[in-house]
């Protein structure tokens, strides 16, 4: 950790006379995990589609591993996303859905291979043969994660991945996800809604308001530190939220 | 970027497509309009007569179509009675045949002379009012129960489950759950029955007597006087419902994907249940076969009702007269229409439902207003338009007004399984490194088989039976099967137009038993949630 | 994207491929609006007399063929316009070739419309056709004028075509209009609406109706009644005093191509020899100074009615009076 992954100069977006996003600068440490919190449409999504070249910002630089990426299309950038409702191929089997990309890049004696081995490792081998619709919330998360981690990217991005869970299955995800992380080494940038999420989860949280970076720290900081009144409030506002965090900490440390 | 670019191009054909097909032959036509009196017209007698007439006898046309529709979609969806799929085929029967046939067979029964008259000696004639309202809910009725069936097939159980253990009696269990759940598919029910039938003018030209509706005064103004001016105008308030309906329909969009976890009702038994869904399907099915029956008769008697001795003689004179040769015109027009139609509007749909922008927003509202156009209107402002072209005369014209004539309700179809598709799919292609094109292929059509060949069929069928927008373009070497049924009418060959009312029925029959039979194995395959965890 | 391109390109070459018809000096295209019949003989007799040309006799149901006229214009690929009525041949007029090189003498002075465009071919009388079994089995009379289809027990027994949508249905009231007075016969007809079964859309529907025993009296045509007589059917036909409302039917030359050949032949046969041949056959109404024909069971001697007056504008003017 420690070296510069990604970094972001005064990016600005506009839709028509709405600004979504106003000088955006941060930048994200290799093997880093960043999350984005924010009110709804305060400009999170837009961010990440940017980032990935789904969108095209105004004015500003993106910088990936010192070179800028801005003129690349997606799939050169090196980066994944999951998207929010998994936007799974309904038609294909678990296995279809991750080797699909492969096997359209060529290669499908090896396209086959990686993707048994990610299914093996997301722990669906026994589901191969399935359709979407057959799985569970959770199961068709880690299908998407598998897709998205089949073409080797460094950097992931996720949209509120874990929105339409259920608590357990939300809570089992997190260790899942902090897992492959490790394993992968990849840099994840992860967006949602859910505080508790992503103070327990994260190096750094990225705090968005109207288009501007509020505040980008570490949760303890954030705690400690308010850069502003919109934090200071944001934090007492979940100041149970962070009560419970803790406690899920030290239980986690024992 | 280089690929809305191509997209914007690709809208901006279409819209040329359109604009070339649909808006400036109507201009054409429109053009004609300046010299009517039209708020002379609006305020005339003859016209509000006729508009009352059409709106009283539409409105219980529609009740009674949609009323039935209800009650037998119910009872073949929530009842256990056997052979439901026989019954569901025979109720969409109706909906293979030309309205106009409706009307003659109408007449053939329930004429003064008409055979089940003469059995049950009844009194009473059915020209009117009533012989229009029979006539009409005869042909729009299966499209209500179409409709309807779709929508009950999908209501998710749970909540009456949840409310059977709660204790909630039947009775209010219909109205805090199935009336709720039901609004807004039986309006959308409603106002589709409804258009359909305000502008048709085959049942009441048949049967309608003194009860004079506006189609049928567009129909005599166009044709009877050579006033296209003042028929357009007719043709323009003909438009309205299917503009009332269309704007509600975007002002109520909800974008909402429907919830996969519904779980198929499991239908208790019900011994008096049954055997009223047994009798009522039974009489609507017999209501359904009567005509078809008569056809067959009218067909195989020499000449009905004097010569009642069986020959093949209405049948070889149907094949002199070319029925032979019409009848692979019109395979030809519907063939190429569906194939071409169905590519066509997946196309448009493509860019309206999964590319946003203002282009596909105006794409949208052009590619409904053909619903709206009376038959008679464009098949006149297409010779208006065309004359002199290439394509006039030809094949090819016929295919392209039967295009646009029907585009609309397909389109519809597969905007709305598009845009119920995930709507990141191309994204996930692009962050995959996988082209628009390879998804568009691998992981859109697939998903959207089942639609595309109900869209096939809904072309095929309709171009098999259109008589209206083709009766002006067609020729001796394209003249189409459904065209011999007003020529024979015109020179009282009852028989012979009875005959190809029935080819046509055969034909369609068999289109759509193959969409049936495509549709089941593909739900079979594809779609259904894994049984065992049920 | 290309691939998008390239169907609509495959489209667009259907279309023209479809497009491409056959075209050729020698082809005559005849739209016409007489009985399948008929037209089965007259392309009997062009094979016969013409083997070199192609002539394309295309059908159309009159409504169809004069509003196909209407709005193809003077682009049309019809040559020869055979049996429109004579109101529709007058809305069309400025449409048709000049035919005033043609001797006219031979036919009745009254049938030769002004214009000079167009030549009779055809008068379709009117009669009243009677199912005497049904008026027998309601024990009523066969009427003997006009007034007498008011009577109630009429009611519900009489078939008329409808003037606006039917040149039989419009010839009764035009009749009727020129021997009584507009008014008086528009009254008549108010009056007549309640006994009526169903004003129906197509001249043939009341002997239709006759056949199939749904009407008793039908404001019928001469020729349809005789036909269904001579097949055998049980149907009487009457005149009323004011004669027989008859309608005329005629030919003309589509404008700029009375130039070519092959059309003016094949013009001059419809009208010296084919004319002729169908009136021996099939429809033996008056229409020529010097000539009378004579069919089983038809009529001879028809008084007709009081037709004139007739144009284009009066017949607008007319059925917009008509209110039903
Ligand atoms: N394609 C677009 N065209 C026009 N406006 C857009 C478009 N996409 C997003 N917006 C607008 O930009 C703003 C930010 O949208 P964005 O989706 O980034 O919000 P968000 O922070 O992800 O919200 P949420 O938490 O609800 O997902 C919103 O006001 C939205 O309406
Ligand atoms: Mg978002």
């Amino acid at each position: 950790m420690g070296k510069n992954k990604l970094t972001v100069e005064k990016l600005s977006k506009q839709f028509g006379t709405n600004e979504v996003l106003q000088n955006i600068s941060f930048t994200v440490e290799e093997g880093e995990f960043l999350s984005i919190l924010g009110p709804s449409g305060c400009g999170k999504t837009t961010l990440l589609r940017i980032l990935l070249g789904l969108e095209t910002a105004e004015s500003g630089r993106i910088i990936k591993d010192g070179i800028d990426i801005a003129g690349l299309p997606p799939a050169q950038r090196g980066m994944g996303m999951v998207f929010q409702n998994y936007a799974l191929f309904e038609n294909m089997t678990v296995l279809g859905n991750v080797e699909y990309a492969l096997k359209k890049r060529g290669g499908s004696k090896k396209a086959r291979s990686t993707a048994l081995e990610l299914i093996e490792r997301v722990g669906l081998s026994g589901h191969l043969s399935k359709k979407p619709r057959q799985l569970s919330g959770g199961q068709q998360q880690r299908v998407a994660l598998a897709r998205t981690l089949a073409v080797n990217p460094d950097i992931i991005l996720l949209d509120e991945p874990m929105s339409a869970l259920d608590v357990e299955t939300r809570l089992a995800l997190r260790s899942e996800i902090l897992d492959l992380q490790k394993e992968f080494g990849s840099t994840i940038i992860y967006i949602t809604h859910d505080q508790e999420e992503a103070f327990a989860m994260s190096d750094r949280i990225m705090v968005m308001h109207e288009g501007v970076i509020q505040q980008i720290d570490s949760p303890h900081k954030l705690m400690d530190q308010p850069a502003n009144d919109y934090i200071r409030a944001f934090v007492i506002h979940n100041i149970q939220v962070k009560i419970d965090s803790l406690i899920r900490y030290s239980r986690e440390a024992k | 970027m280089k690929t809305s670019g191509k997209l914007t191009a690709v809208k901006g054909l279409l819209l040329i497509f359109f604009a070339v097909s649909v808006l400036l032959p109507l201009l054409r036509m429109l053009a004609r309009m300046t010299t009517v009196d039209i708020r002379g017209l609006l305020v005339s007698g003859p016209f509000l007569a006729a508009l009352k007439n059409s709106l009283v006898v539409t409105a219980v046309s529609t009740l009674i179509a949609v009323f039935l529709a209800t009650l037998l979609s119910w009872l073949l969806e929530r009842s256990r009675i056997r052979f439901k799929g026989l019954f569901a085929l025979l109720f969409t029967l109706p909906m293979l045949i030309p309205s106009i046939s409706h009307g003659m067979g109408l007449v053939v029964l329930f004429g003064a002379n008409g055979l089940v008259t003469g059995w049950f000696g009844l009194k009473g004639s059915i020209y009117g009012f009533w012989g229009i309202v029979a006539g009409s809910v005869m042909y729009s009725f299966p499209v209500a129960f179409l409709m309807l069936s779709d929508i009950l097939r999908y209501e998710d159980s749970s909540p009456y489950e949840a409310a059977d253990v709660m204790g909630i009696s039947r009775r209010h269990q219909f109205a805090s759950i199935t009336a709720p759940f039901l609004r807004r598919p039986m309006l959308s029910t409603l106002f589709a029955v409804f258009t359909l039938i305000i502008i048709d003018y085959g049942v009441p030209l048949m049967v309608g007597g003194q009860y004079k509706t506006l189609p049928v005064m567009m129909y005599q103004d166009v044709i009877g006087l050579l006033d296209f001016g003042k028929g357009s105008v007719i043709g323009l308030v003909l438009l309205t419902p299917a503009l009332v309906a269309f704007i509600l329909d975007v002002l109520n969009r909800d974008k909402l994907t429907l919830s996969f976890v519904a779980r198929p009702f499991r239908v208790r038994k019900n011994r008096l249940r049954d055997g009223l869904a047994y009798v009522t399907s039974g009489l609507v099915s017999l209501a359904v076969l009567l005509p078809i029956a008569a056809f067959l008769l009218l067909t195989l008697v020499k000449k009905y009702p004097s010569d009642m001795r069986l020959s093949m003689d209405n049948i070889s004179r149907a094949f002199n007269m070319g029925a032979g040769a019409n009848l692979g015109h019109s395979l030809v027009i519907a063939l190429v229409t569906s194939l071409t139609g169905v590519a066509l509007s997946f196309l448009v749909a493509y860019m309206t439902a999964r590319t946003p922008g203002k282009l596909s927003k105006i794409l949208h509202l052009v590619s409904l207003i053909s619903l709206a156009i009376p038959g008679i209107v464009l098949g006149l402002s297409y010779v208006l338009f065309f004359k002199g072209s290439l394509i006039y005369g030809s094949l090819a014209i016929l295919i392209l007004v039967n295009l646009v004539h029907f585009f609309a309700s397909p389109y519809l179809m597969i905007y709305n399984t598009l845009a119920k598709l995930n709507e990141h799919l191309e994204a996930v292609g692009q962050t995959l490194g996988v082209s628009r094109i390879s998804i568009i292929r691998d992981v859109i059509l697939p998903q959207a088989g089942g639609t595309l060949a109900e869209m096939f069929t809904y072309f095929f069928v309709n171009s098999m039976m259109t008589i209206s927008a083709v009766a002006f373009l067609a020729t001796a070497g394209t003249r189409p099967l459904s065209l011999m049924i007003t020529s024979f009418e015109a020179q009282m060959l009852l028989e012979c137009a009875a005959f190809i009312a029935l080819l046509i029925l055969t034909v369609n029959l068999l289109v759509k038993g193959l969409f049936t039979y495509y549709r089941s194995r593909k739900e079979r395959s594809a779609y259904e949630p894994d049984q065992a965890a049920v | 994207m290309k691939r998008v391109g390239g169907i609509l390109l495959a489209f667009l070459l259907i279309f023209l491929a479809v497009g491409c018809g056959k075209s050729g000096d020698e082809k005559v295209i005849v739209y016409l609006s007489s009985e399948e019949y008929r037209v089965e003989y007259f392309q009997k007799r062009l094979k016969e007399e013409f083997p070199h040309y192609e002539v394309v006799l295309e059908y159309l149901p009159t409504g169809t063929h004069a509003a196909k006229l209407e709005a193809e214009g003077l682009e049309t690929e019809c040559d020869i316009s055979f049996e429109l009525d004579y109101g529709y041949l007058g809305s069309l007029e400025k449409l048709f070739a000049d035919l005033s090189a043609y001797d006219s003498s031979p036919y009745l002075a009254e049938l030769v419309p002004d214009s000079g465009n167009y030549l009779p071919t055809l008068r379709n009388g009117g009669c009243i056709a009677i199912n005497r079994e049904i008026l027998e089995q309601k024990e009523l009379p066969v009427p003997d004028n006009y007034r007498d289809l008011l009577k109630p027990e009429y009611k519900g027994l009489i078939s008329m075509p409808n003037p606006k949508a039917s040149g039989t249905g419009y010839m009764f009231l035009k009749s009727l209009v020129n021997a009584w007075g507009e008014e008086e016969a528009l009254a008549y007809f108010d009056a007549l609406t309640s006994n009526i079964l169903q004003y129906t859309s197509s001249g043939s529907g009341p002997v239709n109706a006759l056949v199939q025993g749904e009407a008793a009296i039908g404001l019928a045509m001469t020729a349809q009644t005789v036909t269904e007589i001579n097949r055998g059917v049980d149907l009487e036909l009457y005149f009323f005093e004011e004669g027989s409302p008859y309608s005329l039917y005629g030919m003309a030359m589509i404008k700029g191509k009375e130039t070519r050949p092959a059309v003016k032949e094949v013009f001059e046969f419809f009208k010296d020899s084919l004319v002729i041949e169908d009136k021996e056959l099939f429809f033996p109404e008056k229409i020529f100074k010097e000539r009378d024909f004579v069919l089983e069971n038809y009529p001879v001697d028809i008084l007709y009615a009081d037709m004139s007056g007739d144009s284009p504008a009066e017949k607008a003017r007319l059925l917009e009076k008509w209110d039903h």
